[in-house]
């Protein structure tokens, strides 16, 4: 049997002269969109590992503070012997070199000590609210001035009345179990608190793994007999920032409950993004159910949207390079993070304009995501929508700030930009 | 005594080898319709397929009014008086085509091929003959491409647009002969099959200028297919009648056909490489979208010794079908085609099987039922055949070449030019062939 396979040398341009067919491509930005700011978070932060500490001023948000609440562990050893004395208390951190604000104005930093145990309500993956740390008290200062990029590592005295507690505490449960001595030392070191004194300029950063509190003491007439007991961060993940804004008048005063959004229009055309605080930027695409409801009869082929940082908020060099998108429901409770058709995660590039050196932007590919929406037809919630995280996962890591142009902005506003595919639906 | 008989067995089996063949084809004709290629078939039902026999298709595609003994003829249901009472007829035929198509700007080769007709004859009687066979009734096939403007862009897509399927047609046709020179026939059938219409638009290598440097959008393609699907039974009547005037044979024929309205039905799904289905809708249309046009022929045959000449005319009434253009700016019009033949036979059933050999001539031209940008479409051909006989049987290779010209370039169009082979095998077995005893 004898099939013939037919075959062409490739196919035929006709242009439009034989096809009239109805279908068409199409792209718009006109779309509505809109950015708003919500606060996920409002009282403590897990840093993961980075200590912020300092003031440093803002817009739109006044002076912005943060200090580092850690959990600390247990001494290293107990047991003190009949001739050993006390020599002196000292703390150790390493800053990273990251900073806001100005840093060559001197800054002093406050370590103080939790009376009890930091107490946890864990109530999510990465947030947690304290809502019980007691009073503390300082158990030393020092002042330092930092340098742009430095990674010093500083060691400074405490008071030695901290030290001759810590020794006297030693002394008392000498004979107890090391189980019952452990137990005992959180009553006088629940957590390690560091801050600020006076009215800095600058916001720094510290690697939380690298604090450590070191007693010192040697064994009397016994030359170079020197003993040092440690206090070390008891976990990277038992350490947080609280970070607040002061001296505000803000519209973002407002959000004082995770459920509330402040809307672009509410804030001169801007959504706020700064992840120490617990702010997060929102991006609706309410019009979204209009097109669905009005039978679209379209398939989008390509989804970008494009979301202009506000010029004045970052800083050309150091702006991150990418963000990704997560998303989130009505009640401003998160989702996972959006992925595209191949199943990797949707992520924005930064893009700067090789013509107007002035348009910095974001790019990000939303086709997936955006194609499900108009899939769901009826059931797309309106206030639904997607949150800017600068991690893959919602962990703020960094101290980081950037306001956003609004889809309303005069200049430079975000949108969305789509090509969409229209099929004739009708039979002739 | 003097015995001649047929081994019943042996045709039993061959028999059943010709009922596979049958099955066999008929399934791989279902798989492989793509058996045009022109950009034409876009339109209605496609290109339609004459039904015929090779030999047919040797003589300007005529045979409305010859009753030939070597062959069934199909043309018209009653054309089957010249069939042989102790023979069995089985005919099974393929059509290959190699095409070139040009624009003022464009032009493209192309070749393919496919099955072209099963048919199987016989005479039950004095006064009755009949067939049973299957043949295309329109092929679709085409595939072109564009670039398209995206509407607020200075960007361009590819557009892709391939056609596939076609109508098919069983039939069985019924010749009753009246005074030994007027016969009657019926043919009563069903044409079926579905018409494929397939629009892709390929975004991957947009290219886009939106932020200063040229960029690869990297969207994706889109697949938009209409399918028709459609079926219906069909009556087809026809009439021959000759008479001698000495050794010359006259003989005159007509067919006939009502418009038929083709039960329908749509599928409309648009698909990408993620989801096979982001919409469907299926709409049965109106009776009246798709319909088969009624249908005239006449044609006359002239026979002398071992030269026969004929001539057909055709009519079919598309101005009066209502069938789907797919929103393209194309009218239907009533179609006319007329084409003339000339056979000659060459020697005894006894010479040696190359003096046997009969040849063929022909000329066809139709004037398409497709009216595009004002223009009538025209088709051209010149048609040759050879029928080559195998070993001292009744069986023969029957070959049909045509050379066909369809189109113009003018307006914007396609001129197509086509070489056609039909080839088709016809095996003659005796049967019903009584033991006669001395």
């Amino acid at each position: 049997m004898v099939i013939f396979a037919s075959c062409s040398d490739e196919d035929f341009n006709m242009t439009s002269t034989f096809v009239n067919s109805q279908s068409r491509a199409t792209y718009t930005d006109q779309i509505p969109i809109e950015l708003s700011t919500f606060r996920l978070d409002s009282v403590l932060t897990s840093a993961q590992n980075v200590m912020w500490v300092g003031r440093c001023e803002k817009p739109s948000l006044g002076h912005v503070c943060s200090q580092s609440l850690s959990r600390m562990s247990d001494l290293s050893s107990y047991g003190w012997a009949q001739k050993e004395k006390y020599d002196s208390v000292t703390i150790v951190l390493r800053h990273t070199g990251d900073y806001q604000g100005d840093t060559m104005k001197a800054i002093t930093i406050d370590v103080q000590r939790l009376g009890e145990p930091l107490q946890f309500a864990v109530n999510e993956s990465y947030f947690y609210n304290v809502r019980n740390f007691k009073d503390s008290t300082s158990i030393g200062h020092f002042s330092f001035v930092p340098r742009p990029h430095s990674r010093p590592r500083l060691r400074y005295r405490l008071d030695d009345s901290f030290g001759e507690e810590l020794v006297a505490f030693i002394k008392e449960v000498n004979h107890l179990s090391s189980d019952v001595a452990s137990k005992r030392f959180e009553s006088i070191m629940g957590g390690v608190r560091v801050t600020y004194l006076g009215e800095p300029e600058a916001l720094l950063a510290f690697r939380a793994d690298s604090m450590k509190i070191t007693l010192h003491s040697h064994i009397d007439r016994v030359e170079n007999w020197k003993i040092s007991r440690t206090i070390s961060l008891k976990s990277t993940s038992m350490q947080f920032n609280r970070i607040w804004a002061e001296d505000t008048e803000s519209p973002f005063d407002k959000l004082t409950k995770r459920n509330i959004r402040v809307t672009e229009q509410e804030s001169n055309s801007h959504s706020m993004m700064f992840e120490g605080l617990g702010y997060y930027t929102c991006i609706n695409f309410s019009s979204l159910k209009q097109l669905a409801d009005e039978n679209f009869f379209s398939h989008v082929v390509k989804a970008m949207i494009r979301i202009y940082p506000e010029r004045d908020t970052y800083d050309k060099h150091e702006i991150p390079t990418t963000f990704y998108l997560t998303e989130i429901n009505r009640y401003n409770a998160l989702g996972d993070v959006i992925y595209n058709s191949s199943g990797g995660r949707v992520s924005a590039t930064l893009v700067n304009n090789i013509i107007d050196e002035d348009e910095v932007f974001y790019y990000a590919d939303i086709t997936y995501y955006i194609n499900t929406l108009l899939a769901s037809g009826d059931e797309i919630d309106e206030d639904d929508g997607l949150v800017i995280t600068w991690g893959s996962a919602m962990s703020p890591i960094n101290y980081n700030y950037m306001m956003f142009n609004g889809h309303y902005a005069t200049k430079y506003k975000s949108i969305l930009e789509v090509y969409y595919y229209t099929y004739d639906r009708v039979l002739r | 005594m003097k015995f001649i008989t047929i081994p019943m067995i042996e045709y039993s089996a061959k028999l059943k080898a010709i009922a596979a063949s049958v099955v066999l084809m008929l399934s791989l004709t279902i798989s492989a319709q793509n058996s045009t290629s022109s950009p034409y078939s876009l339109y209605g039902m496609g290109i339609l397929a004459p039904k015929e026999n090779a030999a047919a298709a040797g003589m300007g595609h005529t045979g409305v009014a010859m009753a030939p003994s070597d062959w069934i003829n199909v043309a018209n249901p009653a054309a089957l008086s010249g069939l042989d009472s102790l023979t069995f007829y089985f005919n099974f035929q393929m059509k290959a085509f190699y095409a070139h198509e040009a624009t003022p700007s464009d032009q493209q080769s192309v070749y393919s091929g496919n099955i072209d007709g099963i048919t199987m004859g016989f005479r039950g009687s004095r006064w009755w003959a009949a067939c049973i066979g299957y043949a295309p009734y329109s092929t679709v096939g085409y595939n072109m491409s564009e670039k398209k403007n995206i509407a607020g862009t200075t960007s361009w897509y590819d557009i892709y647009y391939t056609g596939s399927g076609g109508l098919q047609q069983a039939f069985f046709n019924n010749a009753f002969t009246f005074f030994n020179h007027i016969t009657l026939g019926v043919g009563a059938g069903a044409i079926w099959g579905a018409i494929n219409k397939k629009e892709t638009a390929d975004f991957s290598a947009v290219e886009i200028t939106t932020f200063g440097p040229t960029v690869l959008l990297g969207g994706e393609k889109v697949y938009n297919l209409k399918k028709y699907t459609m079926n219906n039974w069909y009556v087809e009547y026809g009439i021959q009648f000759d008479f001698n005037i000495g050794k010359n044979n006259f003989r005159f024929g007509g067919t006939f056909a009502d418009r038929t309205s083709m039960h329908s039905s749509y599928d409309h799904i648009v698909s990408n490489d993620i989801s096979s289905e982001l919409f469907f809708d299926d709409v049965t249309p109106l009776k009246e979208e798709f319909a088969v046009p009624r249908m005239y022929s006449g044609g006359f045959a002239y026979t002398r010794d071992k030269v026969t000449v004929t001539a057909d005319y055709h009519f079919n009434e598309w101005s009066d079908v209502l069938n789907v253009k797919f929103g393209e700016s194309v009218n239907f019009r009533d179609n006319h085609s007329i084409g003339g033949g000339l056979e000659w036979r060459c020697g005894k059933r006894d010479d040696p099987f190359y003096k046997r050999m009969t040849f063929r001539l022909g000329g066809y031209y139709e004037s398409s039922y497709i009216k595009m940008r004002g223009v009538t479409l025209g088709t051209y051909a010149g048609t040759v055949g050879i029928t080559i006989p195998m070993g001292r049987s009744q069986n023969s290779i029957v070959i049909g070449y045509e050379y066909r010209r369809r189109g113009t370039t003018f307006n914007g169009l396609v001129e197509e030019k086509f070489n056609n082979f039909k080839i088709a095998l016809n095996i003659h077995e005796t049967w019903f062939m009584k033991s006669k005893f001395d």
